[in-house]
């Protein structure tokens, strides 16, 4: 069975690790200083070397990412930080802010120094009102010590970290989004081209990075880009905090190679409650298209999800057992993706909606079994024709789950069973005999 | 150049376009509903979706701008698809009230439809629906259920109008554009008008326009509007002799895609009761024989010295031309009064209007009719006793003559070629029944010289006629020998003063400029 | 209407961590609501004038965001997660119970004015599902007899 490796979450179960001098005493701004007396250059060759890839969901090489800024550019650089953790099924920058947010400080320092930045804006989901404290917390005595501010540690360095507070929009994630909403504006992602390497926030060259990519930079620097390119599998180095949830004995956040099994984490998570068996698991939150039972043996790596028309994603994984009425899970993930929708490009707005529309009637009982090709047809016309990438997240689990359990879709249509206001697992939850595969 | 190759065709284009403007160039059309060239991009509506090679997602046109060597394809199986995904998103929540919305006809989502759509829909759910006909000022009525979210309207206010009145409100399926009276801000802006291009839907239109008539039944009359001397380029939309509407005709160079709500909406005089209804002679009504021949015939009694011509800046190129033969032949002057402070370069705001309220104050320079201060006092004195006073009615030359009203209204020989009555017609000798610009041929030349042509839409109302035919009367009447008989002889006599002058101001223009940009550097 | 004085400081500290005014507008926007409890049409037009805006747009910012109340809410703000961690947790149950308890629907208000109750999107705390946010404190792990016990707590 797999083994917890703690990584990034070292130092988290040490009491009081998120006062500086507690994260002192186990190292943290150690980094910084030999970071400091490293080129840019070579401290981004060492984060490219160490094949880091981005925490977020989308997977993108960190270090690629930062060499895209141009080194001499007419406008100040940005780093925004994606702290606004909102993929249902995702918790764990939520943990990392809490418990050890100098290492995140230390990460964050880093990467602008690497990239010649002198402001990072923390863009943190407005519930997280005790993480964005304690992250202020960090950041002011992090100040004082002088690990912020004008020339840090007496080098030529300056920089400025600053919280701030989203407002209730889970699109706000995407990268653009979040530039649009750090700018106070509505949080509608923005036409690409241009790139936010090149034009970001507030028209500077801006680098948005995950709570958790940043988190692993002084580990790298600590342990050397070897050292960490060697844990986890090919292409995929590292570890993940994977953050399990539903219908497990033991749900939480999980440090774990990249590229353990799925039904390796779901046991060192307890197993399935009450013995039950699996329906579905959805493997990088709530975008990622679900699994069956048969898929578990996949890698929960970027690559392997990908193979098997998943994805990595946020590494969110939520378990369903057996008890679970999948028109309810379907219905209630279109209901979060209508009114997350910016409502900006045509495809997304109406299309998501339409989905959702079709999805509560069925779900009412009055559905019909044409409904079925017809939310694939919709969906398919979304996928790749909307501005930014929250049309596909919607469109791909909508796919997943009418394709793979088409058939529990079709048994509740066809029982004419009504849904609505019934739980969506468990006791009381719908439940549709659905007759065997031939 | 960048050569770039469209549907397998291969052409060279101007730099800088995006791929909806190239494909134009060579008659392909890509169609769009948030692309507007006066607007910022911001590839919403996802129509314009087109092929690009080697991409396999499908990318926006509107933001795609042509380099050398690109392949575009806008009529594959994947773009036709996209297109009918898109209009069929478009339309599930729209009302499909073509019977009764005024836009259609002229409604790009009804057309697009037709083109590119499906012709049925799969939607069976409840519609997207808010309370109907919300006005928004004055002078537009918003129907939101028709409303496909293109932001036209808000970027059209934000970035041209610079007064943000319509906002976003709410998010995703939600999203309406709401207009709003905060700090200050009046929903009624100069250029509102414009939504009714802007808006592709139907979902902003004119109040005044509403269930007036459809616009496939309107004959369209390139025209220029009179109200200024910015003198924008207009389409006069009417039928029966009647004007419906004044909507903006594209010039570049003067009026761009706008016009404003004055010239749009303020046309009511060419329709009004007060319209002059037939020729009077001693406040009788007369027959036009009776009086053109009385007319002529006071113009002549009281000698050169105590006889005037005092013209409206909004008579043509043409007419003036008459009003400078026919002074001669009278030996009189021909003036304009000068209206306090209007410079016909002057702005009255950052985009289209202009303080001169006259078409054509240029074009008269031209030609020699300018402002005479002296003829104020020679008003007031008693020392006119004949004047011939052409459109009073003009706003701006009726506050010319505000100090010497009276003193006008008592000329004995006073003689007013007008379209609309004023104090002035009503206590004229004799009354010559003129015509609206609507009505007439002829051209303006514009603050900064350039001639427009103005066509008539429809003949003189009643007994009226047009002011070219009235004044031809009187000079012949007065006894001038007068080769050009019609507005086209008239024009390519003036042809080329008026082409110096234009040249002349470009000069002057530029020189101002320049002047101003040194004068911010210092 | 118009911030406190401790607030109009931090007003102040904050437009000093932004290159342009109009960043300062979503923390400008919370804290509008700390201070007037909701935020009104008059609201926005008085944070616009603070950063120089046109109210129309910090309206169009203040309903893209669903952590701004347009309306009046009670002094508990009771935000129950039932996305889908939550609800496969048995949020729909913890929803139930609490109608039950304080006798309003989602979206409603007491009559004395202390809760507001409401259904919300995911708040990031799948792993200790269900959960609710009540003002700005999150409770994990919802049972039936822990409703009963924070909901006593609060007066």
């Amino acid at each position: 069975m797999a083994e917890i490796m703690k990584v990034v979450t070292r130092n988290m179960d040490v009491p009081d690790q998120h006062t500086i001098a507690v994260a002192m005493q186990n190292g943290a701004y150690e980094q910084l200083k030999k970071a400091l007396e490293m080129t840019p250059d070579a401290i981004i060759e060492e984060v490219k070397k160490s094949g880091l890839r981005g925490r977020g969901g989308a997977g993108f090489p960190a270090g690629l990412k930062w060499s895209f800024v141009p080194k001499q550019a007419p406008k100040p650089k940005y780093m925004c930080v994606n702290a606004d953790e909102g993929e249902p099924g995702t918790f764990k920058d939520r943990v990392i802010m809490s418990k050890d947010p100098h290492l995140l400080v230390e990460g964050i320092l880093i990467a602008c120094y690497a990239i010649g930045i002198r402001d990072a804006y923390i863009y943190i989901r407005g519930e997280f009102v005790e993480p964005a404290n304690i992250l202020q917390k960090a950041i002011d005595e992090a100040y004082e010590k002088g690990f912020i501010g004008e020339n840090i540690l007496g080098k030529d360095f300056t920089c400025h970290i600053t919280v701030h507070r989203g407002a209730g929009a889970y699109v706000c994630g995407e990268e653009t989004g979040l530039i649009e909403s750090l700018e106070g504006k509505r949080g509608q992602p923005r036409l690409k081209p241009p790139f936010p390497a090149v034009v970001g926030a507030f028209q500077g060259p801006t680098v948005v990075n995950n709570v958790e990519t940043l988190a692993n930079v002084p580990r790298i620097f600590e342990h050397g880009a070897d050292w960490f390119a060697a844990i986890g599998v090919e292409k995929n180095s590292g570890t993940r905090l994977f953050g399990i949830s539903g219908h497990v004995n033991k749900p939480g956040v999980y440090e774990l190679p990249m590229g353990t099994p799925i039904r390796e984490l779901i046991e060192l998570a307890g197993g399935v409650r009450g013995g039950r068996k699996i329906k579905a698991v959805v493997p990088g939150g709530s975008s990622a298209p679900a699994l069956t039972p048969d898929q578990l043996d996949t890698q929960m790596s970027f690559d392997a999800l990908g193979a098997i028309g998943s994805m990595g994603g946020s590494g969110g994984v939520i378990v369903m057992d057996e008890t679970t009425n999948l028109v309810c899970v379907l219905t209630r993930l279109l209901e979060f993706y209508a009114h997350e929708s910016c409502g900006q490009c045509t495809p997304c707005r109406e299309g998501v909606a339409w989905l959702k529309k079709i999805m509560q009637r069925i779900r009412r009982g009055q559905g019909k079994i044409e409904d079925i090709d017809l939310m694939l047809e919709v969906a398919g016309n979304i996928m790749g024709n909307t501005l930014c990438p929250l049309g596909d997240a919607a469109a791909m689990p909508t796919r997943g789950f009418l394709t793979k359990f088409r058939a529990e879709f079709e048994a509740f249509i066809k029982s004419g069973a009504n849904a609505e206001g019934t739980p969506m697992a468990g006791e009381g939850a719908v439940q549709v005999s659905v007759p065997a595969a031939e | 150049m960048p050569k770039i190759t469209i549907d397998g065709i291969e052409c060279e284009v101007a730099d800088g376009l995006n791929v909806i403007e190239a494909a134009k160039t060579i008659g392909i059309h890509i169609p769009h509903f948030c692309y507007h060239p006066a607007l910022s991009l911001v590839g919403q509506c996802r129509m314009c979706l087109i092929e690009l090679d080697p991409i396999p997602k499908l990318q926006t046109a509107c933001s795609t701008f042509v380099k050398d060597g690109m392949v575009i394809r806008t009529n594959t199986e994947k773009v036709i698809k996209a297109r009918k995904a898109i209009m069929e998103f478009l339309l599930i929540n729209h009302p499909l009230d073509c019977p009764e919305c005024d836009q259609a006809g002229e409604c790009d989502l009804q057309n697009n439809s037709f083109e590119f759509g499906q012709g049925f829909s799969r939607f069976e759910e409840q519609k997207r629906t808010y309370s109907r006909d919300i006005p928004v000022g004055e002078k537009l009525v918003r129907i939101q259920d028709r409303c496909i979210h293109c932001t036209r309207c808000i970027r059209f206010f934000r970035e041209i109008v610079q007064n943000e009145v319509m906002t976003y409100q709410w998010r995703g399926n939600n999203t309406a554009m709401t207009p709003l009276e905060q700090d200050g801000r009046r929903l009624d802006t100069n250029y509102s008008g414009n939504m009714h291009e802007l808006c592709p839907c139907g979902a902003l239109t004119l109040k005044d326009f509403r269930f007036k008539t459809r616009p496939w039944n309107l004959a369209n009359t390139e025209s220029v509007c009179p109200l200024c001397s910015t003198g924008c380029n207009i389409f006069i939309d009417h039928k029966q002799r009647k004007i419906f509407r004044i909507r903006p005709r594209v010039n570049m160079d003067v009026n761009t895609w706008w016009i404003c709500d004055f010239g749009r909406i303020d046309f009511g005089y060419a329709h009004s009761e007060t319209r002059i209804a037939g020729p009077r002679v001693k406040g009788a009504d007369a027959d036009w024989k009776t009086a053109l021949d009385t007319a002529a015939g006071l113009l002549k009694t009281t000698g050169a010295s105590a006889t005037a011509i005092l013209c409206s800046a909004d008579a043509t190129n043409e007419e003036a031309l008459l009003v400078k033969k026919l002074a001669a032949a009278l030996g009189c002057s021909a003036a304009s009064l000068p209206a306090p402070g209007v410079d016909p370069l002057e702005m009255e705001d950052h985009l289209l209007l202009r303080a001169d309220k006259a078409a054509n104050t240029q074009g008269l320079k031209a030609l020699g009719i300018v402002p005479d201060p002296a003829l104020a006092d020679k008003l007031s004195g008693g020392a006119i006793k004949t004047l011939l006073l052409i459109n009073p009615f003009n706003k701006q030359l009726a506050a010319a003559l505000d100090g010497v009203r009276d003193a006008v209204a008592k000329i004995p020989n006073l003689v007013v070629l007008d379209h609309n009555e004023t104090d002035f017609s009503k206590a004229a000798a004799v009354v010559l029944p003129g015509a609206v610009w609507a009505e007439k041929n002829g051209t303006f030349t514009n603050y900064k010289g350039l001639v427009q042509r103005i066509n008539q839409a429809f003949a003189p109302a009643g007994k009226a006629r047009g002011d070219f035919d009235i004044l031809l009367a009187l000079a012949q009447g007065a006894g001038a020998d007068i080769a050009c008989k019609t507005h086209i002889d008239a024009y390519n006599e003036i042809r080329d003063d008026l082409l110096k002058l234009e040249a002349q101001i470009k000069k002057d223009i530029e020189a101002l400029q320049k002047a101003a940009a040194e004068a911010e550097k210092a | 209407m118009e911030f406190s004085p401790e607030a109009m400081k931090e007003v102040e500290k904050l437009l000093s961590r932004y290159p342009i005014k109009e960043a300062a507008l979503l923390p400008l926007l919370h804290i509008a609501q700390r201070e007037f409890g909701h935020v009104s049409l008059e609201a926005e037009a008085y944070v616009a004038s603070l950063l120089d805006l046109p109210a129309p747009r910090v309206h169009g910012v203040s309903t893209f965001y669903t952590m701004y109340n347009k309306k009046p809410v009670g002094k508990y703000h009771v935000q129950v997660c039932t996305n889908i961690s939550c609800s496969l947790m048995g949020a729909e149950h913890i929803v139930k119970c609490l109608e039950k308890k304080l006798g309003i629907k989602p979206g409603q208000t007491t009559a004395d004015g202390k809760f507001t109750l409401s259904e919300v999107e995911c708040l990031g705390s799948c792993g200790t599902a269900p959960v609710m946010q009540i003002n700005d404190d999150y409770y994990e792990d919802l049972t039936e007899a822990k409703i009963d016990q924070i909901l006593g707590g609060l007066k």
